[in-house]
């Protein structure tokens, strides 16, 4: 051996070893999703075998003949070794139990193969140096793979061989039973095919050759008469011609020199067939998954426009309480002033009510536009109350009935079951379930709705309270106040006092009366009424807009957390598993790309269909 | 022994019975589609049904004879060389032989007679040899009239058994069916196969003769095995030939048609093992070592021609009537076999309607909605609407007095109600939109139920009613569906659905209980007199307009409050006893009244809701499965096992023809 030849070996198990790492990852990421948990029972069968390939990675080859019954597989097997070792005969089956044959000094220990069952005989031919021959029983005298069976004993030994001499003849090449028996076995072996009988049979290899390619690459078929070439042997003469090019075909193609490539090609044909068909049934699956979360994203979205329009709704009928938190945000900002003096009045009267109609507010809404604290205490005392009585169908304030949610749970369930996502163990019945859900969704809607009214009315607490609007507001509303001190004044001082002392007026008038006072009492509430109204006159026309862009805005916002948490996490990770399939897949092509630089002229199992 | 006229008469009562049960079971089989077993068309007594029995139950005499085999063992040439030209194409390479080639003789060459005898295939007149290698898709049947053939003989060339084209097996058992001789052609490769093993097996258990022909033969090498193959062959088909034939591996003499067969009579040694008898094997060696010497190119003809016609002299001297016999009572007693004839079916399909019928419980989809839980229609709605009924049917007085009564009412009110937001007729809007949408809920939770029940339903159904069901139950079907009942149900007028069943519940009232009903028409009638004085009185209390708006929701209990305290004062004002003696108590009696009256209406929306389940969801579905279910007592059952007890009744009217002892114990054991 080499010191080229070990280091390819062990970069080849380097390489192995981290694609069975990768694949053991990838296999522990328990996944409910029907075909993800097949294929990864699939590959763990097949893993189970790489493992096996892989100690034995540099043994010599395990070569066994396979074929119908009366073939000449006895025959062959007694050709290539130029002796009589196994027996063939004219009775059918003549081969009950495989044979293995072995060189003499070969330890049967390390080859790892399962020996019940199996007749072993120890001899010293050149062939048997590079490998181990099997001589199996055929696969079609059995109607069933009945324990005891050729049949049996012939699946349990497949697994082990790395080769199959495929030997047929003119009556049995186009069989149906081992075809379909060799489509079992093909995976994971490299095939070599014999024609036999040649002495009596006509040559149907090119017809053979044209129906196994459907299934197999097939570059060669040998066509030889076993028979004859015995004889050959025995008498000392060269051997025939057909038979020469396959006992040279055989030296060349198993010798030491090839296992890594045989074996190599082997494992990846095993992994590309389990992906391959993994592949197919996620292809299949994954529309459907698709379609799931489809639904569940357009259930999401209508129950989202069910709760912006009540939302909606009820934010325009309660203006009363819009229009308070305004005034006190408006207040709050004004800083000290004579206007701002007298909203601080009205807001005050105002924030009585406001604590009244606290007591009285029915619906979340309302809380959210009183505030957030005080509307979370109210919102849990709420649904502690209704969660004790059972009955309440409208467990949630924000107005979605029942059978919205019924609607949702019936179609979700099937297009679940569509997809092959298992139903989870439920200990409530869905509908309770997802009242739940709907809820938990709903305190997140309302602590978006809420922060968004926050930031509203502080906008436009902002905008009617810029320092221009203020001074305004203030000039305006003292003209009135002004007025009347400065009669007031003028009476006083003047009227009474200076201008009968500097001898403007000859008589002092009388001071200002009841009569005055009252009116001008009156028209300073009146003044004052004015002013508010105007005022509030502008902050309604203001909040009108404000409302209508919120309920718009909150039309087209997203929901943090859908209704299904628990399925569209499910959907997430299919999705995730079909990408790190993709990846193996990729992986496993690139350990068969190193294989292309060694080109094998042995036949196997098409791996493209 | 009985006559040849009894037999006739026996075969043809047979053929009449035959036919009836062909019918039953076609028409059984189209009531069972939903039912998990297996089509009687792809059951092999089926088969024989049709390409045995009927075609050949009484028809004319003929036999037969069909040469059949593993694939490349030499079926073609076996047959060229029987036929003494080169008939069907034979080719080196396998599966070579696509249809089959049938030879007839002079008496028979009508294609109408030979389409009689093989119903299912396209018969095609022979043209060439090469007709058998048809690829067509259709099963063909390749005919040609052969003169040397003697009288009643038809003799077929089929194509493999065993090859990997499977349209071939199929054409070769429509051939096994119908043939009463097989002539097995066996190779030391093919002998043990288990596929052919299989066919012959088979053919054996329906009472076919089966002539074993080893072609392929290496004579003498193979002479001592010979027996030993055919001993594992019978061992594993059950067969008892009493003459195999030899054809030696000699290409050059089949290709020139002059393939010796030579014939080796076999006596059950003493063990049961099959022994070659001496006499007969050492003629044969002669006869191949003269073969094989120089002899004259002439001589060497006719010994092989004598070889070939060893086997044809034996096919003509074959028992032909007590043959054909055999295997029309074989299959016979295949179709009233226990474990794999119509008796076997019929349990399966028995097994499988009973499974349905649990599932089904006999429900109908009727049985799947809860009536129980069916919301009760809003008590406010049903007063409103019944007074609108009452309104119709007052005097006009009474009717001028309520109208008045209801705008001063309206006026009265209206400042109460613009204070509530709430009017009278938006209040029973509102309850009837509400009792829609629990009556919407009720039908989501229906079609929920429906689903778990189809689901179980598909466990027990066959593949067809799993399809059908699982394309009920597709996502996007649900979705569609739910969207289509949704609309129909919002579309539907529950007001005028209540006015309908209370007015046929008030004629129905009206009718039965004739005297409750003239007091309530009293009763209403005098509620206008008398409405003036409740009015004030309530009014003056505090209670009008309250009163008024409570209605909607307490208006149950109004409602028999006001009818009983009218009831009494229109009792006392009309001076009837009778309200007693009719109404044992006004009150319990209309709360009866009324609970029936929501009940009809319930009953009337569930009504509803399965007529458009049946019709946007399940269509037959169910009628189909109850059909299915209930297929054990349905008339086609029942007739398709008369009919089997009848032709049971007639296999021992056959059994009394001798035939061949062992056989005849065979074919008791099949029907035991």
């Amino acid at each position: 051996m080499t010191i080229g030849h070990e280091r390819t070996q062990l970069a080849l198990l380097r390489e192995l070893d981290e694609l069975l790492l990768q694949i053991q990852q990838w296999q522990q990421v328990d996944m409910t999703w029907q075909p993800a948990a097949l294929l990864r029972r699939n590959v763990a069968a097949v893993t189970e075998r790489v493992r096996t390939l892989r100690v034995r990675l540099d043994a010599p080859l395990v070569v066994a003949t396979f074929g119908g019954t009366g073939t000449g597989k006895s025959s062959l097997v007694n050709a290539l070794l130029g002796e009589e070792v196994s027996h063939s005969g004219r009775e059918r089956p003549t081969t009950r139990q495989p044979v293995l044959l072995v060189h003499q000094d070969l330890d049967l220990q390390g080859t790892g193969l399962d020996l019940a069952d199996v007749q072993v005989s120890r001899l010293d031919a050149p062939l048997l140096r590079d490998i181990l021959l099997v001589d199996c029983p055929d696969p079609d005298t059995s109607g069933q793979a009945d324990p005891g069976s050729n049949l049996a004993m012939l699946r349990r030994i497949l697994p082990h061989c790395d080769v199959l001499l495929y030997v047929s003849t003119q009556q049995k090449y186009r069989s149906d039973r081992i075809s379909e028996e060799l489509l079992q076995a093909a995976g994971g072996c490299r095939l070599i095919f014999v024609q036999t009988h040649a002495d009596l049979d006509t040559d149907i290899r090119e017809d053979w050759q044209r129906h196994l390619s459907e299934r197999f690459e097939a570059p060669r078929i040998f066509l030889v008469d076993s028979r004859q070439a015995l004889l050959d042997q025995r008498e000392g003469r060269p051997v025939v011609a057909g038979f020469a090019e396959l006992q040279e075909f055989l030296r060349q193609q198993l010798g030491s020199t090839r296992r890594l490539a045989i074996r190599r090609a082997s494992l990846t044909d095993l992994l590309d067939q389990v992906f391959a068909e993994g592949q197919r049934s996620y292809d299949e699956g994954l529309p459907r998954v698709q379609r799931l979360r489809q639904a569940m994203q357009e259930l999401q979205e209508q129950l989202r426009a069910e709760m912006s329009s009540t939302l909606t709704r009820e934010l325009l009928q309660n203006r009363g309480l819009w229009e308070r938190r305004l005034a006190a945000a408006v207040v709050d900002r004004w800083g000290l002033s004579p206007f701002s003096a007298l909203l601080r009045l009205s807001s005050g009267l105002g924030g009585l009510l406001t604590s009244l109609s606290l007591l009285r507010a029915r619906s979340s809404v309302q809380m959210a536009l009183i505030g957030a604290a005080q509307g979370a205490r109210w919102l849990k005392g709420l649904r502690e109350e209704q969660a004790e009585g059972e009955s309440i169908s409208r467990l949630s304030s924000l107005g979605i009935p029942d059978h919205l949610l019924q609607e949702a749970s019936l179609k979700i369930s099937r297009y679940r079951a569509e997809a092959g996502l298992p139903v989870e163990q439920e200990q409530q019945p869905a509908l309770m379930r997802l009242r739940e859900q709907l809820v938990r969704m709903e305190d997140s809607f309302l602590g978006d709705v809420g922060q968004e009214v926050e930031r509203q009315i502080s906008r436009l607490a902002e905008r009617m309270t810029s320092p221009a609007r203020r001074w305004l507001a203030d000039l305006v509303f003292l003209l009135y106040p002004l007025f009347v001190i400065v009669r007031m004044g003028h009476n006083f001082f003047w009227e009474t006092c200076l201008a009968p002392l500097l001898g403007r007026s000859s008589v002092a008038a009388p001071l200002l009366t009841v009569e005055f006072y009252i009116p001008a009492v009156f028209f300073l509430l009146v003044w004052c009424g004015l002013g508010l109204f105007i005022f509030a006159a502008g902050l309604r026309r203001r909040l009108q807009s404000a409302i209508q862009d919120l309920a718009d805005r909150l039309a087209e916002g997203q929901l943090a957390e859908g209704l299904f948490p628990q399925l569209e996490q499910q959907c997430e990770q299919v999705q995730r598993d079909a990408q790190r399939l993709q990846s193996l897949q990729a992986s496993v092509a690139g350990f068969r790309r190193h294989l292309s630089d060694s080109e094998l002229p042995l036949g196997a199992l098409r791996t493209d269909q | 022994m009985s006559s040849a006229a009894d037999d006739r008469r026996a075969w043809t009562d047979c053929r009449s019975v035959v036919v009836a049960l062909h019918d039953e079971i076609l028409r059984l089989q189209n009531q069972i589609g939903l039912l998990p077993v297996s089509l009687a068309s792809a059951q092999e007594w089926f088969a024989l049904l049709t390409q045995k029995l009927i075609p050949q139950l009484g028809g004319s005499a003929f036999l037969v004879v069909a040469v059949a085999g593993g694939t490349n063992t030499g079926k073609s040439s076996v047959f060229n060389q029987l036929v003494g030209s080169r008939a069907s194409a034979a080719s080196p390479l396998a599966a070579g032989t696509r249809q089959p080639v049938c030879l007839v003789p002079g008496s028979m060459a009508d294609p109408q007679l030979l389409q009689g005898i093989f119903p299912e295939l396209e018969l095609r007149p022979w043209d060439a040899a090469e007709d058998a290698l048809s690829e067509a898709a259709a099963d063909q049947l390749y005919w040609r009239k052969c003169e040397q053939l003697p009288d009643g003989l038809l003799l077929l060339d089929t194509p493999d058994i065993d090859s990997d084209a499977r349209m071939n097996w199929a054409r070769a058992d429509v051939i096994r069916r119908a043939a009463d001789v097989l002539i097995a052609v066996l190779t030391q490769q093919k002998y043990n196969d288990a596929v052919v093993l299989e066919f012959f097996q088979r053919a054996a258990a329906e009472g076919r003769f089966i002539l074993p022909v080893f072609n392929q033969v290496l004579l003498p090498e193979d002479e001592p095995y010979w027996p030993v193959w055919l001993q594992t062959f019978c061992d594993r088909t059950g067969g008892s030939p009493q003459v195999a034939f030899l054809a030696p591996a000699d290409r050059r003499a089949a290709e020139s048609l002059q393939l010796p067969f030579h014939r080796r009579e076999i006596t059950a040694g003493t063990d049961g093992g099959v022994e070659n008898s001496g006499t007969v094997a050492g003629e044969t060696l002669d006869d191949v070592s003269a073969a094989d010497s120089d002899a004259t190119a002439t001589e060497l003809s006719t010994r092989a021609h004598a070889g070939a016609k060893s086997l044809r002299d034996y096919l003509c001297q074959l028992p032909a009537g007590e043959l054909r016999f055999r295997s029309l009572q074989g299959s016979v007693v295949a179709l009233v076999n226990q474990e794999t004839g119509i008796p076997a079916w019929l349990r399966q399909v028995e097994a499988a309607a009973g499974q349905l019928q649990r599932i089904t419980g006999g429900e109908s989809e009727s049985g799947l909605i809860r009536l129980d839980r069916w919301p009760s229609v809003p008590v406010a709605s049903v007063i409103d609407v019944l007074r609108e009924w009452w309104r119709e049917r007052q005097p006009a007085w009474a009717q001028a007095i309520n109208r008045f009564y209801g705008v001063a009412g309206d006026v009265l009110l209206q400042p109460f109600r613009k204070r509530n937001r709430v009017g009278h007729a938006e209040a029973l809007d509102d309850a009837l939109t509400r009792y829609r949408d629990q009556e919407w809920l009720l039908i989501l939770q229906t079609v929920e139920l429906t689903q778990d029940k189809l689901q179980q339903l598909a466990l027990a159904g066959s593949g067809k009613l799993q399809d059908r069901i699982s394309s009920l139950l597709a996502g996007d079907a649900v979705e569609q569906l739910i969207r289509r009942l949704q609309l129909d149900h919002r579309e539907c007028d529950l007001q005028r659905e209540l006015q309908a069943v209370v007015n046929s519940t008030m004629q129905k009232m009206e009718r039965d209980r004739p005297q409750v009903f003239a007091v309530l028409g009293r009763v209403n009638q005098v509620s206008a007199a008398v409405r003036p004085v409740t009015s004030a009185v309530m009014f003056s209390l505090g209670f009008g307009p309250a009163g008024d708006l409570l209605a909607p929701l307490a208006g149950q209990a109004v409602m028999h409050t006001a009818v009983d305290v009218l009831g009494g004062t229109a009792a006392a004002i009309a001076g009837e006893a009778a309200v007693t003696t009719a109404a044992e108590s006004g009150a319990g009696v209309l709360q009866n009244w009324f609970c029936q009256l929501q009940a009809e209406f319930s009953l009337r929306r569930a009504a509803w809701l399965v007529e458009r389940l049946q019709q946007s969801f399940l269509g037959d579905l169910p009628e189909q499965t109850r059909v299915a279910a209930g297929v054990v007592q349905s008339v086609e059952f029942r007739a398709v096992a008369e009919q089997l007890d009848q032709l049971r009744t007639l296999l021992p009217r056959f059994a009394v023809t001798p035939i061949d002892g062992q056989e005849r114990s065979d074919s008791e054991e099949d029907r035991r």
